[in-house]
């Protein structure tokens, strides 16, 4: 079959998130299909600032065509509109507004998409929430089959969006507590689907020296990964890290892999490294006890799977659904609501390493069982025939 | 000594550990003054509502600083001479304008404080009772 993948930004220099999910896919459906990727010449996810030239490239071995950017985002632009339409009274003109001002805004894209609606079979779009899903389903018609990546934020709310679900010809979820949100805002009447989720491309850590002597950490470490900013749950994160340490002193470090979108506090015990490579990535996972989720709003999170892969426990923020029911199914780790709850399941895990090699074992099962890659690339041509 | 929460097959229920763990906190919470379970579970639905820990903390040491603050910062998204100019003029308005909205401010503040006071006194109260019913049920 012939497959095209419309998604927001694409590039090896993007490491997570919606995009990291559409490369993975996209190159594992190449193995048993032709793929090319649609997508923008944006870099920058704040500003969609284009970091990319316009045309057709090639990134891991597939055609990528980039399209240009009709402008920026303007932060001041829509976050009034984000306070009309998420708080006040409001018209459907407002939301689409909100969606245009949510850019990354590229009618050269849509435009594409509705020229080779004839050449491809099936088109995937991912992210529900940006202007190609909005404006490149209904371009792609039947063929479209959207993996929204929902979570429980404001946006999901909008009347558009729930219009916007009816349209495809199916939708991808990543999780049940995804689909059983997608309903809600439908009303049951979204297009047909399936909870597919993704496999995991782990690096190979073997590539990158062991964490601890590379990094220079020497007591034992809760492992954050990600972008780190306050929507992350970060800022609560470190309150709730600096009152366990005043309380109790555990001899245990938190150490942050990402870019920082915020202030990281000063604090001997909180460690940040920056940006880590794939492998870095690997072998700082393999040597921490826990790997820490603080997320309040996530749609699948692929490091909580990359963690339970390697056998690795998590501790993770059961104020959202779908972080708290990956928990549960899995058995892979404990999940807090507050600041108690977090400082005694994060004494538990500390301080019990029976406790940490049952939940890493029990998450790797899970892991092995529910996200294989033969199980993802079936689902999702389950979905192409639907 | 058995793991208090490993299964002897080598299993753990997540859903147990976590009700172990909050029966763990809620025993600790017994022993506690009264005002020291207040302020924890103040703090506990503050972080529901999920206000940060910069209003967070002045408000549980019962600072007045953490309450509403009339000054409104003067910001302009433009750069150079032009940023000098317009946050000159909003500054020299910045009087005017507070001569309306302070009234506003300085009431809603009020209602602010008096609804902390209330909520305070509310669930002291119920923890009082809490206890006494939780005695009551223990007693031969």
């Amino acid at each position: 079959m012939r497959l095209a993948f419309v998604v927001q930004r694409y590039g090896l220099e993007v490491a997570g998130g919606a995009e990291l999910h559409c490369r993975w896919i996209a190159e594992r459906m190449a193995a048993r299909h032709h793929v090319e990727i649609f997508t923008t010449t944006a870099l920058d996810h704040t500003l969609w600032t284009a970091g990319y030239p316009a045309g057709t490239s090639t990134v891991g071995g597939l055609p990528v065509h980039r399209f240009g950017l009709a402008r920026a985002r303007d932060p001041r632009a829509l976050a009034a509109l984000s306070s009309r339409v998420f708080a006040q009274a409001h018209t459907r003109d407002d939301e689409e507004a909100w969606v245009r001002a949510n850019g990354p805004e590229s009618p050269e894209l849509v435009a594409a998409v509705a020229t080779a609606r004839e050449r491809f079979d099936a088109f995937f779009f991912f992210s529900y929430r940006y202007y190609h899903s909005y404006f490149g389903v209904p371009a792609a018609g039947r063929k479209a089959i959207l993996v929204p990546t929902a979570e429980e934020d404001d946006a999901i709310e909008l009347g558009v969006f729930a219009e916007l679900f009816r349209k495809p010809r199916a939708i991808a979820f990543n999780t049940v507590e995804e689909r059983a949100l997608i309903a809600r805002v439908t009303g049951g009447t979204a297009a047909p689907g399936d909870v597919v989720g993704c496999g995991l491309s782990l690096a190979d850590a073997g590539t990158a020296p062991p964490a601890r002597e590379r990094f220079g950490l020497r007591d034992p470490y809760l492992l954050y990964l990600g972008r780190i900013e306050p929507n992350k749950g970060c800022a609560t994160l470190f309150a709730y890290f600096r009152k366990w340490l005043e309380e109790q002193s555990p001899a245990v470090d938190l150490v942050l892999a990402g870019k920082a979108a915020m202030e990281i506090p000063e604090h001997r015990r909180i460690r940040a490294l920056g940006f880590v490579s794939e492998a870095e990535k690997v072998a700082l996972l393999s040597a921490c006890q826990a790997l820490v989720m603080p997320s309040p709003y996530e749609s699948l999170s692929l490091v909580l799977l990359e963690a339970w892969r390697m056998g690795v426990p998590v501790l993770a923020n059961g104020r959202c659904r779908v972080l708290r029911g990956q928990c549960e199914r899995s058995g892979g780790g404990l999940a807090y609501r507050g600041y108690e709850e977090f400082a005694a399941s994060a004494d538990a895990l500390l301080g019990d390493p029976g406790l940490r090699a049952a939940l890493g074992r029990q998450g790797r099962a899970y892991v092995e069982s529910e996200y294989s890659w033969e199980r993802v690339v079936g689902r999702l041509e389950g979905l192409i025939g639907a | 000594m058995a793991d208090p929460f490993v299964a002897p097959d080598g299993s753990v229920d997540v859903t147990k550990v976590m009700e172990a763990l909050r029966e763990r906190i809620r025993r600790r919470g017994a022993d506690l003054p009264v005002d020291q379970v207040v302020a924890r579970r103040l703090e506990a639905l503050a972080d529901e509502a999920e206000l940060g820990p910069d209003v967070l903390g002045p408000l549980l040491r019962g600072e007045r600083g953490w309450n509403l603050d009339p000054d409104y910062p003067l910001k302009t998204h433009r750069s150079g001479p032009a940023a000098w100019f317009v946050v000159g003029l909003k500054k020299l308005a910045r009087p005017f304008v507070r001569f309306y909205t302070d009234p506003i401010v300085a009431r809603q503040a009020q209602i602010n404080l008096y609804l902390l006071r209330v909520v305070e006194t509310l669930l002291e109260e119920t923890t009082r009772l809490q206890r006494a019913a939780a005695e009551r049920k223990d007693a031969p």
